[in-house]
């Protein structure tokens, strides 16, 4: 068994441990790039959002190396993502491709559907080997989203532009070498100080990022929008991490522990109802952020994407009653580099003025 | 009260229900005009660019009725029981077209999974009746709403046909034909330049969702490998399976621009229908869907199915 699974930002690195921890042999497909995106474009539904897409390509890319399963996660709804596989599994079928296609149902879903796959994908696997793969996987998990946050903090204070970029590579490479969890953490730990070492100004303005999940993660489908704010003196603070995403959705929901601070109170006002995905996270961090005093936010959404489209059609409101400037990207196969570029200048150009002035008058800024 | 409900969205689906519950409790109903021009450029104008048409059009049908009412009735519609949920739009629409509007705006949270008791107290707290009140008039409109779903079934009627308590138009045609989509795209005839008027003139009756029994449309639904956690997808792809078991001619498919579920089940669909050999149109409509466009393609399918089935 050669087992792949779609990228989504660096998720690969705590996958990848995981699985051979496990002691199964893995094909991870190569990075996303715009190969895989036109790949999984063709052979997608056209109106079906961005992510869906791009696993597409990336299952395509893994099976032509000799990947033979694929493993996927499942989900409830109303978010489409938790249809994703199904039709995934239907399109490669029809392509005639022989592969497995596994997809792991959330514990608060179908608990009977999630405990099948499992026993079906881990035969052979001893508990022990489990334990062991699990505990390495979530500790690579936490650690890439340490030196992600550290990186974000570094490049817009960093004296050599492109530095830290070129220091976060390094040290993601090295982390995905590490074997064992006191090698894992010991990275962590010299990586985040080498990063926050890089730093020698200040930034010129602090923006949230919020959104989707795979549309913010992602480096390749949000054309490197975190490293290009940050190389113009932005510190982006991105709302989701997937350490922390896992800890909140797969662990505390299971036991049916609600988080403090929750998103529908802050949200409420604007959007009085969970509508699937992220939308309602969505509103609720551009208020939080507005609370927070942060110069602006950055709204990423796929097109398409329903959930966003929800929150996109409130953020105006939210924009102007709370008085935070909003830019809504919404990203698609054929989102150009030249035209993010110009509106990400405008932005940021639009509110250094306007910290320079004094804050007034702000409010939506939005060509989505 | 006047309350106005917009000729939109769920209206295809609940309108029975939701205007003799409001009746029964001594409302007057105003119900925004059939689709028009103005309504839908209206919509375009109100709502964000990627929103999809059918939302468009609700946001021109609300903006269209609300001088003349003293409040707007849009249920914020979640789910119809455990694992069926509604478009994630559906369930954001409220709060999405509440900074567009002037009148005030109802709308209860239907979410049948917390139990009927659970929507009364909503209702009655939404429409400041008594708890007993409303417990009788959703009675009433339960009854209204079976005896519409029944008459679209069992006597193969349009929702219009059923709610104008209209005769059978419906007959044995040249070539068997199924429609699947939303209601609110089949049933606009504004939006689909008039699909039905252009079928029947030449004497094909097609098959809908609706002239289905929902015990049916599940008993469909059950070969597929995941459960649907959409209702009204359910309903398209339980009656796309349907029509493949019926042996229908051809499938046409109505969907609308930047649709998220349709994306999802209309893949699915067309991959079974090309495995049965069954021929199957997808008409994607959208604000700029001109009326030659779309019967030219739909005489080159028909067409086309005719002489697949010379007899």
């Amino acid at each position: 068994m050669k087992v792949t699974f779609p990228h989504m930002g660096t998720i690969a690195i705590p996958m990848k441990a995981f699985l051979q921890e496990a002691g199964l042999e893995v094909i991870p497909p190569p990075p996303t790039s715009k190969r895989t995106l036109t790949l999984g474009s063709r052979h997608a539904p056209e109106f079906a959002c961005l992510p869906l897409k791009i696993n597409l390509g990336n299952y395509l890319e893994a099976l032509e190396r000799g990947a033979d399963t694929i493993i996927m996660a499942g989900g409830v709804g109303p978010c489409r993502f938790g249809y994703y596989g199904e039709v995934q599994r239907e399109i490669l079928r029809s392509l005639g491709y022989e592969c497995r296609f596994l997809i792991f149902e959330p514990p608060g879903g179908d608990l009977g559907s999630l405990m099948a796959t499992c026993r079906e994908f881990f035969t052979g696997v001893t508990p022990r080997a489990l334990i062991r793969a699990g505990r390495i996987a979530w500790a690579k998990f936490q650690a890439v989203d340490k030196l992600w946050q550290a990186s974000l903090w570094a490049r817009p204070r960093e004296g050599t532009p492109g530095s830290t970029t070129g220091l976060l590579r390094e040290l993601l490479a090295k982390l995905d070498r590490a074997s064992s969890i006191a090698t894992v953490r010991q990275q962590v730990q010299e990586g985040t100080s080498q990063l926050r070492a890089l730093a020698s100004g200040e930034p010129r303005l602090s923006l949230a990022l919020v959104g989707e999940i795979y549309v913010v993660l992602d480096p390749f489908t949000n054309q490197e929008l975190e490293e290009r704010l940050g190389l113009m003196g932005v510190e982006v603070h991105r709302t989701i991490y997937l350490s922390e995403w896992i800890r909140r959705h797969l662990v505390l929901d299971f036991l049916r522990i609600q988080p403090k601070g929750s998103a529908p109170a802050l949200a409420r006002g604007y959007l009085n109802h969970k509508v699937g995905g992220h939308g309602l996270e969505t509103v609720a961090n551009t208020v939080l952020a507005a609370r927070r005093n942060f110069d602006g936010v950055v709204h990423l959404a796929p097109f398409t994407c329903m959930p966003e489209i929800v929150a996109a059609s409130i953020l105006p409101t939210v924009s102007s009653q709370e008085n935070i400037p909003v830019l809504t990207v919404v990203l698609d196969e054929h989102t150009g580099e030249a035209g993010l570029v110009t509106r990400l200048e405008a932005f940021v150009d639009m509110l250094v003025r306007q910290k320079r002035q004094g804050r007034q008058n702000r409010g939506l800024l939005s060509w989505a | 009260m006047k309350i106005g409900i917009p000729r939109a969205l769920l209206y295809y689906d609940h309108y029975p229900l939701w205007s003799t519950l409001l009746e029964a409790l001594g409302h007057e109903v105003v119900l925004s005009p059939p689709t028009n021009k103005a309504i839908l450029n209206r919509g375009v104008s109100l709502a964000l660019d990627e929103a999809c048409l059918p939302v468009k059009i609700c946001y021109g049908h609300l903006a269209a009725v609300e001088d003349r009412v003293a409040a707007l009735f849009l249920p914020r519609t979640i789910s119809q029981g455990p694992g069926m949920y509604l478009c994630p739009k559906l369930m954001g629409l409220p709060d999405m077209v509440e900074p567009t509007l002037g009148a005030k705006l109802l709308s209860p949270v239907v979410d049948l999974r917390r139990g009927e008791r659970q929507l009364f107290r909503e209702l009655a707290g939404v429409l400041g009746a008594k708890l007993r009140e409303v417990r009788r008039a959703f009675a009433q409109a339960q009854r209204s709403q079976e005896f519409f779903r029944r008459a679209m079934q069992e006597q193969k009627l349009t929702p219009q046909e059923a709610l104008a308590g209209g005769s059978c138009s419906f007959g044995e045609g040249r070539l068997k034909i199924g429609l699947l989509g939303h209601p609110y795209l089949l049933y606009d005839s504004f939006l689909n330049m008039d699909l039905f008027a252009f079928l029947r003139e030449r004497q094909i009756f097609p098959l809908t969702p609706q002239m289905f029994s929902p015990q049916r449309l599940q008993a469909a639904l059950a070969q597929l490998p995941k459960k649907l956690f959409w209702l009204q997808e359910g309903e398209i792809m339980g009656a796309g399976l349907v029509y493949l078991e019926e042996k229908v001619d051809g499938i046409i498919h109505l969907s609308s621009f930047g649709c998220g579920p349709d994306a999802m089940i209309g893949e699915l669909m067309a991959l079974r229908a090309q495995g049965c050999g069954v021929p199957l149109l997808e008409l994607n409509l959208d604000e700029q869907t001109g009326q030659g466009g779309i019967e030219t393609r739909l005489e080159a399918f028909l067409d086309m199915l005719k002489r697949r089935c010379p007899a």
